[in-house]
């Protein structure tokens, strides 16, 4: 498993732990790097398999999730997800460079809620920190 | 030739404007006894002497001679012959295609006397008739070869005449059944049925038109892809009467064309990755304060950051354009407020108005119903325009945007936004809504546009209904306005003009 658990000292965190599922280490590492500036805790993996079992092992407050993974897709992570008790209402939050608008599945899966959409490309990491506090009611 | 009766003096002054005419006399043995200057002309000998005396049936070629003897028989019982045609022999051996009338002269105990016979050269006439098939022929075969078919269609009488491709391309035996708009629409995908219908209408309107469409192969339901193009012509009182098309098979065409739109959208998604990479890391570095970096530093990454914002928001254009033209664009439609969701959009541009110093006002005029649409499309709509006309307008302009019920077309929607801006220069305002165009003054003036904005306007309208228009003068200003329908349709498939 190359799953990372970043540990963080409890004191300095906000007291929430955000799962980040992103399997290309550039991308993952600033998102870390940027959430850790604004004190969460954050457990990572690089493919949706492991993810999916640190999430329902970890309960995270919140799940930043790719879609194209090896082992196991995005997607796929998040239909196995929804179908345990405490993983259905889980928020998730899709980050991708895939346009939701081309993709009938993602379309589907989105209603799924609460899931939400950003596509990598065009947002900041900032946008991305805002996203995640407005779904966790922390602005 | 003074015993040449009366008759055929006459006869040959009518025919003879036409066709070359020769007189030949004949004894009932079909021996030659007379003949008049044009025969020895027509069938190339030289003097009288060397033809008379011979037997008729020798100026006719073998293949003919049996024809020729059966009909002088006849003639011999007194029936008339006219317009027989067969084929001559000169006295060098060549040949010639002559019609022949003939008729029997008797003696005044009314025996069989002599039978006069009037030849017309028709080799001229014939050759035309045959480079005309050959002509026709060798359409044909191009047609075929290229699967293209023309047609044509009297209005009046309703009639169509379509040529052997044409019936090919239908699925259909050649010049099998007669044409009329039922067989023609018989095969169109149902989905284009009401397109077919409405370009013929349009074309009469028109003039003349373009159009793609899909028919479906009766015999394998395989779909395939027409290019339609056509004229109409009119008479004196500009009413319609005849219609004249042509239809090409451009089904590689387009299914090439999908490849490359295919390839575009793979290509777009992949860049997305890098550039997300370079973008998240130019933003950590201009954000860490410790780092220690120079403002010179910083600011070469913000070039960076910059070229790398504008990449993205290109490879997002294309991915639209990809998206559209391959059909492959979801239209969920739902009730919306115009002026929300224009407020919504305009929220991104706050920054860059204030920047700008430019004067932006909103008109909407009240009791606006709520439209019926996709809300992505519909904010495309508004993002490519109302980033166009901040790119586009010196600071401290003023850009006027107004949305309204059209009073001139019923359940329509006018929205327009104006600047005082830049403007289009005039030669180069009808190509301004063509992939990848920008404007020269635009071009020099602002370095980050695609090109490609006001061609997703104009494919969203194509395939959801809807219209773009705009007036402009360079430097004054340019008023881009929209009609859209209260309730977008969807047509799926694109009309590729």
């Amino acid at each position: 498993m190359i799953a990372q658990y970043i540990l963080n000292d409890m004191e300095e965190t906000n007291g929430k732990k955000i799962l980040v599922i992103e399997d290309e280490p550039p991308m993952r590492e600033a998102i870390v790097a940027t959430l850790s500036q604004h004190k969460f805790s954050i457990l990572t993996s690089d493919n949706g398999k492991d993810g999916l079992e640190i999430a329902l092992k970890e309960h995270p407050d919140l799940i930043l999730l790719d879609i194209f993974m090896p082992k196991m897709d995005g997607l796929t992570m998040l239909e196995t997800l929804r179908s345990d008790v405490w993983g259905h209402d889980v928020p998730v939050i899709i980050l991708t460079n895939l346009n939701p608008e081309a993709d009938a599945t993602i379309r589907s899966i989105l209603d799924q809620k609460p899931a939400y959409y950003l596509i990598k490309s065009n947002v900041t990491l900032e946008a991305i920190v805002t996203k995640v506090k407005e779904v966790l009611n922390m602005s | 030739m003074s015993d040449t009766p009366q008759v055929l003096n006459l006869n040959y002054q009518k025919t003879v404007i036409l066709f070359p005419e020769a007189i030949l006399v004949f004894d009932t043995n079909a021996i030659i006894t007379r003949i008049d200057k044009q025969t020895l002309t027509m069938f190339g000998w030289e003097s009288e002497q060397e033809i008379i005396g011979k037997l008729g049936f020798d100026l006719i070629a073998d293949q003919d001679k049996q024809n020729v003897q059966t009909a002088f028989h006849e003639v011999l019982q007194g029936k008339s012959i006219t317009g027989l045609q067969c084929n001559g022999v000169k006295k060098d051996g060549s040949f010639l295609r002559i019609s022949a009338s003939a008729s029997l002269f008797s003696d005044s105990q009314g025996a069989p006397k002599e039978i006069v016979v009037v030849v017309h050269d028709i080799t001229p006439h014939l050759s035309e008739l045959e480079q005309v098939k050959e002509a026709q022929k060798q359409l044909a075969e191009a047609q075929q070869i290229a699967h293209f078919g023309s047609w044509e269609w009297d209005i009046s009488s309703d009639k169509f005449h379509w040529t052997d491709e044409m019936y090919q391309l239908f699925a259909l035996e050649p010049q099998s059944i007669p044409v009329n708009q039922e067989v023609l629409l018989a095969h169109v995908h149902e989905e284009d049925k009401e397109k077919v219908k409405n370009f013929i209408t349009q074309s009469i309107a028109d003039g003349s038109g373009v159009l793609d469409f899909r028919f479906v192969d009766p015999e394998d339901n395989k779909i395939r892809w027409f290019h339609s193009r056509n004229k109409t012509f009119y008479d004196d009182n500009h009413q319609p009467i005849r219609m004249v098309g042509t239809m090409h098979d451009i089904t590689r065409e387009k299914e090439l064309d999908q490849v490359k739109t295919q390839f575009l959208s793979v290509a777009s998604h992949q860049m997305r990755g890098p550039l997300t990479t370079i973008n998240w890391h130019a933003e950590m570095l201009l954000q860490s304060q410790s780092e220690g970096l120079s403002d010179t530093q910083k600011k070469y990454i913000q070039e960076l950051y910059n070229a790398s914002k504008r990449t993205v928001r290109l490879t997002n254009d294309i991915l639209t354009v990809s998206e559209l033209e391959l059909g492959r664009m979801p239209f969920k439609p739902e009730s919306l407020s115009l002026p929300k969701i224009a407020k919504r959009v305009l929220e991104d541009y706050d920054h860059k108005i204030a920047e700008q110093k430019i004067s932006f006002k909103e008109v909407y005029s009240g009791d606006l119903p709520e439209i019926v649409t996709d809300l992505f499309l519909l904010k495309t709509i508004f993002h490519e325009l109302i980033s166009n006309a901040i790119s586009y307008t010196p600071p401290e302009g003023t850009i006027t945007m107004t949305i309204s019920v059209d009073p001139s077309h019923t359940n329509t929607f006018l929205l327009s936004i104006a600047d005082t801006g830049y403007g289009i220069p005039k030669s180069e305002q009808e190509k301004i809504f063509t992939k990848m165009f920008r404007a020269t003054n635009a071009k020099a003036k602002v370095m980050g546009g695609t090109g490609l904005g006001l061609f997703i306007i104009k494919l969203i309208l194509e395939l959801n209904g809807g219209e773009i228009w705009f007036t402009s003068e360079e430097n004054k200003g340019t008023t881009f306005n929209i009609a859209l329908p209260f309730v977008s349709s969807n047509k799926g498939t694109l009309l590729t003009t």
